[in-house]
C-alpha cells in the first residue's frame, strides 16, 4: 500500500467542513467563534511551520539537533501547562519541566531501543513523532492532575493538618490529594483504552493505515502508543508533584502560597 | 506528673497582627486545661503552634520533653491527637472515616478496637448503628463526637481538641467533658480550646489569652 497525499487543493475543501460549527457556534451566541476561528488559523500555521521544520530535522538527521528540539518542546510544554494553572510559576515551572524532560527521554528510549529496536534511538524519524505524542498526552495529564492536587489540598487544609497533627507522615498526609488526582486525570486515560478499536479508532492507527501502513502494523504501533503514553503521563505526574513539593512545604510541611494571588501569612 | 506540653515565653503574629506574647503554659500528664479567649485571639493558632503548624515569634514550645524543631517535629507529632474544629475526612462510611487515623504508620499497632470504639460511643450518646452509616447521613455534633472518639481511641499522650463541642447541646457537652476527664485520669494531657462554660468548670485549669 503507499500513501495517499493530499494536496493543497484538498486541504483547503477540507478546511471548508469548519464552516459547520463556525455557523453553530454564531447561531448559538455562544460567544466562541473568534476564539474558534482564531484557534482554527493557529492550528493551520503552526502545522504548517512543523511541516517545515520537521522536514529540515529529518534532512539533517543529528542526535544532538533532535535532543534540542526536544528540550525546547519541554519548556514550551512547561509554560503551557502552567499557564492553564492558578499555580506560582516559580512553584511549578521546572518541577514541570523536568518532569516532562525525564520522563520523555526514559520512555521514548525504552519504547525506541527495546520495543521498535531502532538503529538510532535519535533518529529524527523515530524520536520525534514519539517524543511528540508523549508532550501531547504528558500535558492534558498533567495539567487536570496539578491543577486538583493542589486545589483540593488548599481546600481541605484542616484535613492535610489533622493527619499530620495524629501523626501522619508529609507523604501520607497528602496521599488522599495524590490520590484524587490521579484517579480524576487517568479516568479519561483508562475510559478511552476500554474502548479503543470499539467506539474510537485512534490518531495513531487511523495515520499509518492512511500512510500505508498494514491494518496489523498500525494495530501493533497504537497499542504500543497507547501504553507509553499512559505510562509517561503517570511518571511526569508523578515527577512533577514530588519536585513542586519541595517549594510547597516548609520543613515543618506547613503548606506555602501556591497560587499566584496568595500572599505569605495568608 | 511528667510535664507532657510546656509553651515559655512564647509569641505569635499572624498576617502581621500580634496575637499573644510572653505566653507561659505547663500542661502535665493527667491534667486537662481548657485554652479560652475572645475569638481572634490566637487560641486555634496556638494549638496549630504546638504541633508546629504556625512558627512562633519567641519562644519556644516542648512537647513529652522535646524542643519543638525540625528534628523533633515529626516524632512529636506522632504522640500527639489532634481535632480540629471543621473537619471532613475523605469517606464514604462511618466505618471508613474511623480507619483513616489508624492506618497511619505511627498509628497502626495501636488498632482501633470496636469494643473501645462503642464503650466511648455509648458514653458519648451515640448508637452502634452510626458505624455503618454514610458520612453524609451524620450530623455535625454526630460527626464532631465521633472525631473526638477516634482521637481517644489512639491512645496519644497529649490531646488537642479545637472547640470539641461547638456543634453539640448542652447534654452531649457533659458527655464529652466527662470523655476528656477520662482521658486525663489514664494519665494523657489534654488541652482543649473552648468558650463554653461546662467545659471551662469541668477541666483542671483554665487559659485565658
Amino acid at each position: 500500500m503507499g500513501t495517499v497525499d493530499l494536496t493543497y487543493g484538498g486541504l483547503a475543501v477540507g478546511m471548508l467542513l469548519m464552516l459547520v460549527p463556525f455557523y453553530f457556534l454564531w447561531r448559538f451566541r455562544t460567544g466562541l467563534l473568534a476564539s474558534a476561528v482564531l484557534g482554527t488559523v493557529r492550528m493551520t500555521v503552526q502545522l504548517l511551520l512543523i511541516g517545515v521544520y520537521l522536514r529540515f530535522l529529518f534532512q539533517w538527521d543529528k542526535a544532538w539537533v533532535n535532543v534540542l528540539w526536544m528540550v525546547a518542546m519541554a519548556v514550551i510544554a512547561s509554560y503551557t501547562a502552567v499557564s492553564r494553572t492558578a499555580l506560582r510559576r516559580s512553584v511549578l515551572l521546572l518541577p514541570v519541566f523536568v518532569g516532562f524532560l525525564s520522563t520523555v527521554l526514559l520512555v521514548s528510549l525504552y519504547f525506541l531501543g527495546f520495543v521498535v529496536r531502532a538503529d538510532d534511538v535519535f533518529a529524527a524519524r523515530f524520536f520525534i513523532p514519539v517524543a511528540g505524542v508523549l508532550f501531547g498526552n504528558m500535558l492534558t495529564v498533567n495539567i487536570m492532575a496539578v491543577n486538583v492536587y493542589y486545589s483540593e489540598l488548599h481546600r481541605e487544609q484542616a484535613m492535610y493538618y489533622y493527619l499530620l497533627g495524629n501523626g501522619a507522615s508529609r507523604f501520607e498526609a497528602t496521599l488522599p490529594f495524590l490520590r484524587s488526582a490521579v484517579i480524576k486525570s487517568f479516568s479519561p486515560c483508562i475510559a478511552n483504552m476500554a474502548v479503543l478499536g470499539i467506539v474510537s479508532f485512534p490518531g495513531t492507527m487511523i495515520g499509518q493505515i492512511l500512510g500505508g501502513s498494514m491494518p496489523e502494523v498500525a494495530i501493533k504501533y497504537q497499542l504500543m502508543i497507547s501504553v507509553i503514553t499512559v505510562v509517561a503521563s503517570m511518571l511526569s505526574l508523578v515527577v512533577t508533584i514530588s519536585l513542586s513539593a519541595r517549594r510547597t512545604f516548609d520543613e515543618f510541611g506547613r503548606l506555602q502560597p501556591v497560587f499566584r494571588e496568595e500572599r505569605n501569612g495568608k | 506528673m511528667a510535664e507532657m506540653l510546656k509553651i515559655e515565653r512564647a509569641a505569635l503574629r499572624l498576617g502581621g497582627r500580634l496575637l499573644f506574647r510572653d505566653l507561659d503554659m505547663d500542661v502535665a500528664a493527667g491534667q486537662w486545661v481548657c485554652v479560652t479567649g475572645e475569638s481572634g485571639c490566637g487560641k486555634t493558632s496556638l494549638l496549630r503552634a504546638v504541633l508546629g503548624f504556625l512558627p512562633l515569634e519567641a519562644g519556644r514550645v516542648s512537647v513529652c520533653g522535646e524542643d519543638l524543631s525540625l528534628h523533633t517535629v515529626e516524632r512529636i507529632r506522632r504522640r500527639t491527637a489532634y481535632v480540629p474544629q471543621e473537619l471532613f475526612l475523605p469517606a464514604d462510611t462511618v466505618e471508613e472515616m474511623l480507619r483513616i487515623p489508624f492506618d497511619l504508620k505511627a498509628n497502626r499497632r495501636t488498632g482501633l478496637s470496636l469494643e473501645s470504639l462503642f464503650r466511648i460511643w455509648e458514653a458519648l450518646g451515640l448508637g452502634r448503628d452510626l458505624y455503618h452509616r454514610k458520612v453524609g447521613q451524620l450530623s455535625g455534633g454526630q460527626r464532631q463526637r465521633i472525631i473526638l472518639s477516634m482521637a481517644a481511641l489512639l491512645g496519644k499522650r497529649l490531646l488537642l481538641a479545637d472547640e470539641p463541642t461547638s456543634a453539640l447541646d448542652e447534654e452531649s457537652v457533659g458527655k464529652v467533658a466527662g470523655l476528656l476527664r477520662g482521658m486525663a485520669a489514664r494519665g494523657a494531657a489534654v488541652v482543649s480550646v473552648s468558650h463554653n462554660r461546662t467545659l471551662l468548670e469541668a477541666c483542671d485549669r483554665v487559659v485565658r489569652l
